[in-house]
Order: structure tokens, then sequence, then C-alpha cells
């Protein structure tokens, strides 16, 4: 039961919290001002103080997630498949078009088909199967005409 | 008043970054949702394709890993701004420095994207302000801090450099200058001569092949054709850069002439 315990506790802080964010909200600038210098001897000093702490708090939060996409990244890498449909070049590049002209979702920065060989192909086509929008056929999966 | 931060650097700083050895671009890539492979591409360095909110990003496994890097930001850069969008670039599309591009080219947005996440300002300008010497050492030392090319770099150089500086690109048997480049402080009614004036050390090395090591002063009507531009000097260091081309520094230690020329 601690654990509900703990859970009221975090609740009743979450309301503290709200009502504290609400009554700065609703302060005027000047009310803010006027009450930090009753605080504070040196408000500058102060409000450079908080923002370190904040900056200081966001910078750690991001190298947390640049870590963890880190460990992901590298993990991803050593379990990898290759897969492309066995499909001729021709309907490598009419499958490329057709994915092209049905997904209006779809991202593609690519060459003019002239200048795309067999392995830029494939590549695209390798990624297109990984994110889903095409079988190890060569049917398009995911369109939204 | 503070300069507003650009959406790669805004991305940067979320994520902590407080030196150029942070900028893991592969793992950045991945917080934004995009998966990065290397394999053999022919006719690009690389490509990307995405669905909603996953990418995945082939990048070409024969280029230099300063280039490689480039080409995430650059893909990076497309994931950004033309989300959802296909569109097809023909080869003269890319890189095309000769040609004066419009800011809203989306392969002109994608490279600028790069150069923000690879040498985002914040972390570029102190560390090229340091160097009191405008030449092509302080550019390598800061190409290797970033682990960018030296071109690349160059050209975030002259934005940031110590003195005012200019950089410009010849390739042999060609009637005038490649492409040009030039810092904010230099002005635009300073017009370069078209043709690589035969004094310049530039032409002296596009012919010898051999790097000139350090900046020499020189006239300025060498390099400009403004009217009483011979009246001045210029910095000019120029090394070869592969295929017969020279890339040149020109650099100013006062700004007497950028002054004159501004008016």
């Amino acid at each position: 039961m601690i654990k509900e315990k703990k859970s009221t506790a975090a609740i009743q802080a979450d309301r503290i919290t709200d009502f504290l964010v609400d009554d700065i909200l609703n302060a005027s600038d000047e009310e803010i001002m006027a009450e930090a210098q009753e605080d504070y001897a040196d408000v500058k000093a102060e409000v450079e103080h908080i923002h370190a702490l904040i900056q200081n708090a966001v910078s750690n939060h991001g190298k947390t997630q640049l870590k963890e996409a880190k460990r992901q990244c590298l993990a991803d890498k050593e379990k990898r498949v290759q897969n492309v449909p066995v499909i001729s070049l021709e309907e490598k590049r009419a499958l490329l078009r057709r994915l092209s002209e049905s997904n209006t979702n779809l991202t593609l920065a690519a060459r003019e088909e002239s200048e795309m060989s067999a392995r830029d192909l494939d590549a695209y086509i390798q990624n297109a199967c990984e994110l889903g929008l095409i079988d190890k056929e060569g049917n398009i999966l995911c369109d939204d005409n | 008043m503070r300069r507003q931060l650009t959406h790669a650097e805004e991305l940067l700083q979320s994520l902590g970054i407080e030196a150029p050895s942070d900028i893991d671009i592969e793992a950045i890539a991945w917080h934004c949702g995009v998966k990065v492979k290397e394999q053999p591409l022919d006719g690009c360095d690389a490509q990307i394709i995405g669905n909603n909110d996953k990418a995945i990003v082939t990048i070409n496994i024969n280029q230099c890993p300063e280039r490689k890097r480039f080409s995430i930001g650059h893909e990076l850069g497309h994931w950004k701004y033309h989300r959802g969008r296909s569109f097809v670039c023909r080869s003269g599309d890319i890189s095309n420095q000769g040609k004066k591009r419009s800011i809203t080219d989306p392969e002109l947005v994608a490279d600028n994207y790069a150069a923000d996440l690879l040498m985002p300002e914040y972390l570029f300008q102190p560390k090229a302000q340091q160097y009191k010497n405008v030449n092509f050492d302080a550019i390598r030392e800061l190409a290797e801090c970033f682990s960018t090319s030296l071109i690349a770099t160059a050209f975030r150089y002259v934005k940031h450099s110590f003195y005012p500086s200019m950089l410009v690109c010849h390739a042999p048997k060609e009637t005038r200058w490649r492409w040009f480049k030039v810092g904010a402080e230099v002005p635009e009614k300073l017009f370069l001569e078209h043709r690589l004036n035969t004094s310049s050390i530039a032409h002296k090395v596009m012919y010898s092949g051999l790097e000139q090591p350090y900046p020499e002063s020189v006239q300025a009507d060498i390099w400009f054709n403004n009217e009483g531009a011979d009246r001045y000097y210029v910095y000019e260091q120029s090394i070869p850069i592969g295929n017969g081309c020279i890339l040149t520094l020109l650099s100013w230690r006062n700004t007497h002439m950028l002054e004159r020329f501004a008016a």
C-alpha cells in the first residue's frame, strides 16, 4: 500500500504545484518583480542563477536522450537484415515511381531515374521494405489513394 | 540582443551538445526518427526515403568520413524541411556552387541545415575567433575539430574569421572563377576579376600544384576590378583542392578598402 500513499502524495504535490503555477501566471510582471525584490538582494543574479539551473536540467535531459539514441542505434546495426524483392531493374524503377505517386506522406529525395544505378534503386527498395511501404514481392502496402 | 538559434542549433542544444566532439550525427539522426545505413551508391552521396515519422538514409560507403557526416546532415535537412515531399534532383542541382541558388532551393536548404548541425555557430564562432591569423592552417584545425571537410569548414570560416575574408575557387581552363563565398563584412560592391590574374599567387599555385603555405600581401587590383582597388592591399593564400582547382582565401587586416567600397 506504500505505492498508493506515494501516489496520493504525488497527486497532492501536483495540486500544490498547479496552484503555485497558476498564482505566478496570474500575477503581473510588476507584482513578480516586487516580490522578487523583497526576497532577493540581487534579482538579476537570481534570474541568471535560475536560468542556468533550467538550462542545466534541459542539457542533462538532452544528454540522456542522445546517449539512449546512440545505444539504440548501435543495437539496431547488429541485427540488420537486408531484403530486396527479386524483380527486374525496370520493375524496380516502376515500383519506385508508383510508390512516389501513391503515397502523399512519402519523403523521397531521389536522383532522376536515368541517373540511378541498380544499387541505388536497390537501396531505395530495401528501405521501402523496411519502412513497411512495400512487401518482399514488391507490392505496395501503404498508400493513401 | 541575443542571436536567434537556427533549428539545427536548437536541436543540438536540446540534446545537451556543448562541444564539437558531442556531435554524434548518427545518434542525432536516430533521435529524429532516421536510421542511417551505409552501402555503395553510384549516382549520389546519399538518399532518403521516409514515411510519416520514420525515415532511412543510405549514405555512400565510399565517401570519406567528413563527407559522410555532411551527407547525413544534408538528408536530415530534407527530413526537417521537406517531409512528405518527393522530389527528384538532377546531378547539376547538387553541389553546383558556381550557380547562384535561391535561398528556398531544397538542396541549399539541406546544405545549410547540415552546416548548422555539424558546425553550429554557438560552438564554431568562439573557436574560429581564437585564430588571429586568417589562413588555411586555422581552417584545417577547425575542420579536424568539427570532423568536417576543408571546403565546408572554409565556407563557414569566412563568416566568422577574425579579420574579414572571402573564398574564391578557380578551375583550370575556365574563363572566370567557378564560385566565391564572401564573409559578412565584405561589401557586395567589391567586384571580383573574372579571369585569374597571372600575377596572383593562385595562378602560380595552379601551374605549380604547390600550396602557398602562408598568406601574402598582394595589390588588391589583382583580384578586384573596382576603380581605385590598386591603392589597397589584400592578403592572399591559395591551395590546390583537386581536379586542378585552386581555392584562394583573401583577407583584410584593416577595413579601409572594405569601407571605401561599401559606400
